[in-house]
C-alpha cells in the first residue's frame, strides 16, 4: 500500500465514522414541530397532486376571491341567535370561535363559509364543543364535526322517550 | 485493461472498514436506552441521589384495585399512593409534557403537547412546579389529582406512540418485510404532524385551536367522563353525592378518553398532505367515528376506548372503580367472572353480534341499545385475537403482550386511517408514495367525502372488520406472524359473528368506475378485472347474512300493539330532542316563519307547520336477527330531472310502489350514473338545475283530472294554486338581496332536517318490527332520538296532501346490500352507487297531512 493510498484510506475511514455519526446524531435529534417548519417532504406531491382541485380553498387576506353568496356581517350573532333559540332554557351560554374562512366548492356552487369552533354550556355547568362549517349569508349550519362524546356511568343519560301510550289502540 | 479505483484492495478495504465502522456505531446505537426507563422514569431525573426533582409518588391504580372491592365510593388516596417509588412527572417549571415518536429515520417532537388542570374556568393556569423542585403535592389535594392527571396520560401517549413507532417502523423502513405492501398509514406522517393534535401556523389559531391536548382533573361534569375533538381536551367528572369521589383516582378511565383522543388521530393520519416548499395542506373537515346515540361507529369507538385500557394495565375488567361503584363497569373479556354463565372463550361461548349488541352484564336481564353496550363484542374480539396471536406467534412470553397489543394497535391504526381518509385515496402505494389523486379508492372522492365516510356509508361492524381483516391477512398473517392464517383469522371473526363479509375488498377498485383497479405495486397503472380475495365460506358459521328483501315497514297489529311508524309531536318532547341534539353537536335548523315546535299538536299525526320526529318501524320478515340497521332520509339519485329551468323531475322506477302509470319513469333515462355527488340545487351563474342530481326523498302526490302522480314539491308547489314563493318554502334562509344558494326547492313542503336525516336500530329479532325487538316486551322502554328522523312540515300544505318518502335502508349482516348477486367475484358496490338504490332496500315511507 502505498503512502498516498494510506491517506486515502484513511480519509475515507474518517469520512465514514464522521458520516455515521452525524447520521446517527441527526436520527436522534429531536425536531421540533412548531409553528412554522422547515424540514421538506420526503414525499413531494405527485403533479396530479399540485394540481388538485380541492372542494376548499382558504381565504387569505387581502386575496381576490370568487364566491356566490352575500356574507352579512352579522352572520355570527345571527348563528348565535339560533343556537340560543334551539337550546331553549337549559342553555347557559352559547361561545362561537371563528377558525377560518374558505370557499367551498359545495353542489357545483363556490361559496363562502366560515369554519367556527361552537362551545355550549348548560344550567349544569356542563360543556360540549363542536366544529361548524356556516354559510355567512344566511348563517346556515351546513356541517358538523369533533362533537363531544360523552362517558356517562348512567346509561339512559340524555333525553329519550316513550312512546305515545295511544299507539296501543290507534294506527 | 482499465481498472477502476473502486476496483482497488486499498479501496474495497476502505469500504469494508466504513461498513464495519458503520455496524459497530448502529449495533452500540441500538444499546442505548431509550428517553423512558421501563419504570416510566426518564433519565436525568436523579432519584439514585435521593433527589426528588421533577417527580411525584402517584397512585398506580385505582382504589378499587389497590383497597380492595369493597373500599368507597368515598376515597383517601393517600393509602392508594405508592410512597416507595416516586415517578417523573415533568421537567418543565409548569405541569405540561411533551410527545416524541419515533421513527426508524429520526425522531418528532411536539413540546408541551399535553397540558394538566384542575377544573375549567377563564383564569386556568397551570400548575407551577414546587420551589423544592418537585411534583409532591399532599394526597386528594387537587394539585395531587392534576399531576396524577398528568402522569396517567403521558403514560397513555407513551405506549400509543411505541405502538404507532412499532406500526410506522413496520411499514415503511426500507428493511422491513412489511415494506412491500400497500398501507394506510402515511409515510409523510411525520411532516403533518397528524399523529397528534396538531394547530399549524400561525400557532394555535385552527385546525385544532391547540396543539395540546387539556386534562381537566376535576371537571364540573356529573358522574361523567368526555372527550371533545374541538378543543381538544378530556375532562374527569365527579359525584356529588360523594364527595371525595372522583373519576380520575380511575385510571382505567384515563386511559378510556384518552382511547377516544387517540381514535381521533388515527382516523385522520391522512387528512394533512405535505407539499413542496410549503406547509402541508391540511383538510378542513375531519373524520370522527360515531355521530349520536346509537350507532355501530360510536360502538366501534366506544370498544376501542375500552380495548386501549386493557393494552395499558392487561385487565379484562374496565372501569372497576369509577363506573363499578355505579353497578356500570364493563368486562373485556370472556374471562371476566362478571358475565353471565354461558359466556366463556370457546366459539360458543364468545360475546358475538348481534346476539349481544343489548348485553349489560350489570343488568342482563334488561337489554339495552348503547354504544358503550354494543362496543363490547369489538372490545371482547380485540382482546381474544392479542390473546390469539400471544399464543400463535410465540411471542416470548416476557413481550408478549407488548407485542401482540402492538400488533393489534396497528390494525386498529391502519383500519382507521383508511376509513377516515377525507382526500378518498384510503391507501398509499407499495413504496408510500401518494397515488395520483384519480386513483380514489373509498369515500367516494375529495368532495362529497365527508358524506360518505359519516352520513351515507359509515363506518359499521361489518365495514371496519372487513378492512380489519384485510389488513390482519396482508401484514400479520402476510408477513409477522405466518402461523396465523387466514382460517384461523376467519374462524375467530366468525366465532364473534363479525365474518359479515364475503370477501376482502383488497383489489383497489375505483370508487367511480367498477371496472378500474388500481395498481398499489405500480404507481399510476391502472389494471381491470382483478378480484378479491374470498372469504373461505367454510368458516361462516355464526355470522349470518340475511337479504334486504326481507326488510320491510311493519304492518299495523294492533294486538301486538305495532304501528308502522310512530310519532313524537308533541312540544315537550321535541323541544327537549332538538335540545338534547344541540348539545350533543347537532344543531338542526328549523326553518323560521314557516315551520316550528309551536306548531305542533301533540295528536300523534302530521299536521301543517309541524317538527316530528318520525320512527319509521321496520319489520324483519327473516328467520334471523337484522343487525346495524340505518334508515336513511338524505337525498339520493331515484330521480329524473326533466326540465333544467325548474328543476322538475319524475321519479324513477325503483321498485314496485311509485309505478310508471303513477307518474314514474322507467328505463335507460332512470339509470343511476352519477359518480360524484351534487345535491338538485340551481346553479347561481346559469340559473339552471343540473341534468342529473341527488334529489330529496319526499315525493308529492298531484292529482291531474283522472290521474294522479308523484312529482317533485316544487312542481306542487307552483300547481296547486299554492304559489307558494321560495321565503315561503323550508329551507329557505336569505333574508337580504341575494337568494340562498343552499336552497333546495324540490323540498320546499316537507323535508327531513339535515343532521338528523337518518336513524340507526341496534337489532331488528326475527319476525319482529324493531320496537318489538326493542323494547322485548318493557312497555316503558324508552328510545333515543337516534331512532327517529326529524322532519319539518310546511305551515302552507293544504290538508290533505300526500307524500311519499323513499328512504333507504341497509345493515350490517346483509348479504346483498354489500354486492351484486349476479357478479362472480362478489366484489363490493362501488362508492358511487351509494348514490343509488343498489345497495339498499328502498323503504316507501306515506302520510297525509292533516290538520
Amino acid at each position: 500500500m502505498t503512502k498516498k493510498n494510506r491517506y486515502g484510506l484513511l480519509i475515507i475511514i474518517m469520512i465514514g465514522i464522521f458520516g455515521s455519526l452525524y447520521w446517527f446524531s441527526d436520527s436522534k435529534e429531536t425536531k421540533l414541530l412548531q409553528s412554522t417548519r422547515s424540514h421538506k417532504s420526503p414525499l413531494p406531491p405527485t403533479q396530479e397532486e399540485s394540481g388538485r382541485d380541492m372542494p376548499f380553498k382558504e381565504i387569505k387576506k387581502g386575496e381576490k376571491v370568487f364566491f356566490v353568496n352575500r356574507p352579512d356581517p352579522k352572520w355570527k350573532s345571527s348563528l348565535e341567535n339560533f343556537l340560543k333559540d334551539q337550546g331553549g332554557e337549559m342553555l347557559e351560554d352559547v361561545k362561537i370561535e371563528h377558525e377560518r374562512s374558505f370557499v367551498w366548492t359545495r353542489d357545483g356552487q363556490p361559496l363562502r363559509v366560515e369554519s367556527v369552533v361552537i362551545t355550549l354550556t348548560d344550567k349544569r355547568k356542563s360543556q360540549s364543543h363542536f366544529r361548524a362549517m356556516i354559510d355567512p349569508q344566511t348563517s346556515k349550519i351546513l356541517e358538523t364535526w369533533d362533537r363531544t362524546i360523552f362517558d356517562p356511568v348512567e346509561k339512559k343519560e340524555g333525553f329519550r322517550f316513550k312512546l305515545d301510550p295511544r299507539y296501543s289502540t290507534t294506527n | 485493461m482499465i481498472v477502476r479505483q473502486w476496483m482497488t484492495k486499498t479501496f474495497k478495504m476502505a469500504c469494508a472498514s466504513l461498513l464495519v465502522s458503520q455496524l459497530l456505531l448502529l449495533f452500540l446505537m441500538s444499546c442505548n436506552p431509550t428517553e423512558i426507563t421501563s419504570s416510566g422514569q426518564r433519565a436525568g431525573a436523579s432519584y439514585a441521589n435521593g433527589e426528588l426533582s421533577n417527580m411525584a409518588f402517584i397512585y398506580r391504580d385505582s382504589p378499587y384495585i389497590l383497597e380492595g372491592p369493597n373500599y368507597g365510593p368515598n376515597a383517601d388516596m393517600k393509602g392508594s399512593v405508592d410512597f416507595n417509588i416516586p415517578e417523573f412527572i415533568t421537567n418543565k417549571s409548569t405541569l405540561k409534557g411533551d410527545c416524541t415518536l419515533e421513527f426508524f429515520s429520526g425522531s418528532v417532537t411536539i413540546q408541551d403537547c399535553i397540558h394538566s388542570f384542575d377544573s375549567k374556568s377563564p383564569s386556568q393556569q397551570l400548575l407551577p412546579r414546587k420551589a423544592d423542585g418537585t411534583w409532591i403535592f399532599a394526597p386528594n389535594s387537587s394539585e395531587f389529582y392534576q399531576v396524577n392527571a398528568l402522569f396517567h396520560i403521558q403514560q397513555g401517549v407513551n405506549t400509543f406512540f411505541d405502538k404507532l413507532s412499532f406500526a410506522y417502523n413496520e411499514l415503511h423502513s426500507p428493511l422491513s418485510p412489511l415494506a412491500l405492501k400497500a398501507k394506510s398509514i402515511p409515510k409523510y406522517l411525520p411532516n403533518t404532524g397528524l399523529f397528534w393534535f396538531q394547530a399549524i401556523t400561525p400557532a394555535n389559531d385552527y385546525y385544532f385551536r391547540n396543539s395540546f391536548l387539556s386534562s381537566y382533573a376535576l371537571c364540573n361534569l356529573e358522574k361523567n367522563a368526555r372527550f371533545s375533538a374541538a378543543a381538544p381536551e378530556l375532562c374527569f367528572g365527579k359525584s356529588s353525592e360523594h364527595q371525595s369521589f372522583f373519576f380520575i383516582q380511575d385510571p382505567s378511565i384515563v386511559y378510556h378518553e384518552l382511547g377516544h383522543a387517540l381514535i381521533a388521530i388515527m382516523m385522520n393520519f391522512r387528512n394533512g398532505r405535505p407539499q413542496t416548499l410549503a406547509p402541508p395542506l391540511f383538510h378542513p373537515l375531519r373524520s370522527n367515528l360515531g355521530s349520536y346515540g346509537y350507532d355501530e361507529a360510536g360502538a366501534l369507538g366506544e370498544g376501542v376506548a375500552d380495548y386501549y385500557s386493557f393494552v395499558m394495565n392487561k385487565r379484562t375488567h374496565f372501569g372497576e372503580w369509577a363506573l363499578g361503584k355505579f353497578n356500570a363497569s364493563r368486562p373485556i373479556s370472556e374471562e371476566d367472572p362478571t358475565h353471565i354463565s354461558g359466556v366463556e372463550t370457546t366459539s360458543e361461548g364468545r360475546l358475538s353480534y348481534p346476539q349481544f349488541l343489548m348485553y349489560d352484564s350489570n343488568e342482563p336481564t334488561v337489554p339495552f341499545e348503547g354504544v358503550h353496550q354494543a362496543g363490547q363484542i369489538a372490545s371482547h374480539y380485540f382482546v381474544a385475537l392479542t390473546k390469539s396471536l400471544q399464543t400463535e406467534c410465540s411471542i416470548p412470553s416476557a413481550q408478549a403482550h407488548d407485542t401482540s397489543t402492538s400488533y393489534v394497535m396497528m390494525l386498529i391504526a391502519e383500519t382507521f386511517s383508511e376509513l377516515g381518509d377525507l382526500n378518498a385515496i384510503g391507501v398509499d402505494t407499495v413504496t408510500g408514495a401518494i397515488p395520483p389523486t384519480s386513483h380514489r379508492q373509498n369515500n367516494l372522492d375529495e368532495n362529497a367525502s365527508f358524506t360518505w365516510a359519516h352520513v351515507v356509508n359509515p363506518p359499521t361492524y361489518r365495514k371496519f372488520f372487513q378492512i380489519f381483516a384485510k389488513n390482519l391477512n396482508r401484514y400479520v398473517t402476510g408477513k409477522l406472524c405466518p402461523t396465523f392464517s387466514q382460517d384461523e383469522s376467519e374462524k375467530l371473526l366468525d366465532d364473534y359473528g363479525l365474518l359479515l363479509f364475503k370477501t376482502y375488498n383488497d383489489n383497489g377498485t375505483s370508487t367511480k368506475n367498477k371496472m378500474v383497479q388500481f395498481n398499489v405495486n405500480n404507481p399510476g397503472s391502472i389494471t381491470s378485472g382483478v378480484a378479491p380475495k374470498l372469504v373461505l365460506e367454510n368458516n361462516r358459521r355464526k355470522s349470518v347474512l340475511v337479504s334486504k328483501e326481507l326488510l320491510s315497514l311493519a304492518a299495523v297489529d294492533t294486538e301486538k300493539d305495532v304501528a308502522t311508524y310512530y310519532i313524537i309531536d308533541d312540544q315537550q318532547s321535541m323541544s327537549a330532542i332538538t335540545q338534547e341534539l344541540l348539545f350533543k353537536g347537532i344543531p338542526v335548523s328549523i326553518t323560521k316563519n314557516v315551520a316550528s315546535i309551536e306548531y305542533n299538536n301533540s295528536n300523534i299525526k302530521v299536521s301543517p307547520g309541524e317538527v316530528v320526529a318520525i320512527i319509521p318501524n321496520l319489520y324483519n320478515n327473516s328467520n334471523s336477527t337484522m343487525a346495524g340497521v340505518h334508515l336513511l332520509a338524505t337525498d339520493w339519485d331515484h330521480v329524473h330531472i326533466t326540465d333544467t329551468a325548474t328543476g322538475n323531475f319524475k321519479p324513477c322506477v325503483v321498485d314496485n310502489v311509485t309505478t310508471v302509470a303513477q307518474g314514474a319513469e322507467d328505463g335507460l333515462s332512470c339509470a343511476s350514473t352519477m359518480t360524484s355527488y351534487k345535491r338538485h340545487l340551481k346553479n347561481a351563474t346559469t340559473q339552471l338545475f343540473s341534468a342529473e342530481a341527488a334529489a330529496p326523498v319526499c315525493l308529492v302526490q298531484v292529482e291531474d283530472g283522472d290521474v294522479t302522480r308523484w312529482v317533485s314539491q316544487n312542481e306542487f308547489r307552483k300547481k296547486q294554486g299554492l304559489a307558494l314563493q321560495d321565503k315561503d318554502c323550508l329551507g329557505y334562509g336569505s333574508s337580504g338581496a341575494t337568494e340562498d344558494f343552499t336552497f333546495n326547492p324540490h323540498e320546499c313542503l316537507v323535508r327531513a332536517l339535515p343532521g338528523a336525516s337518518s336513524a340507526y336500530y341496534s337489532k331488528i329479532e326475527p319476525q319482529k318490527s324493531y320496537v318489538e325487538s326493542v323494547r322485548a316486551g318493557n312497555p316503558d322502554h324508552t328510545f333515543s332520538p337516534s331512532n327517529s328522523i326529524i322532519f319539518e312540515i310546511n305551515k302552507w300544505i293544504p290538508p290533505g296532501t300526500k307524500f311519499r318518502c323513499r328512504l333507504r335502508a341497509k345493515f350490517s349482516n346483509c348479504t346483498d346490500c354489500f354486492q351484486d348477486s349476479a357478479d362472480t367475484t362478489k366484489d363490493d358496490y362501488i362508492d358511487a352507487e351509494y348514490n343509488g338504490p343498489k345497495p339498499f332496500k328502498v323503504i316507501n315511507f306515506e302520510f297525509d297531512v292533516n290538520d
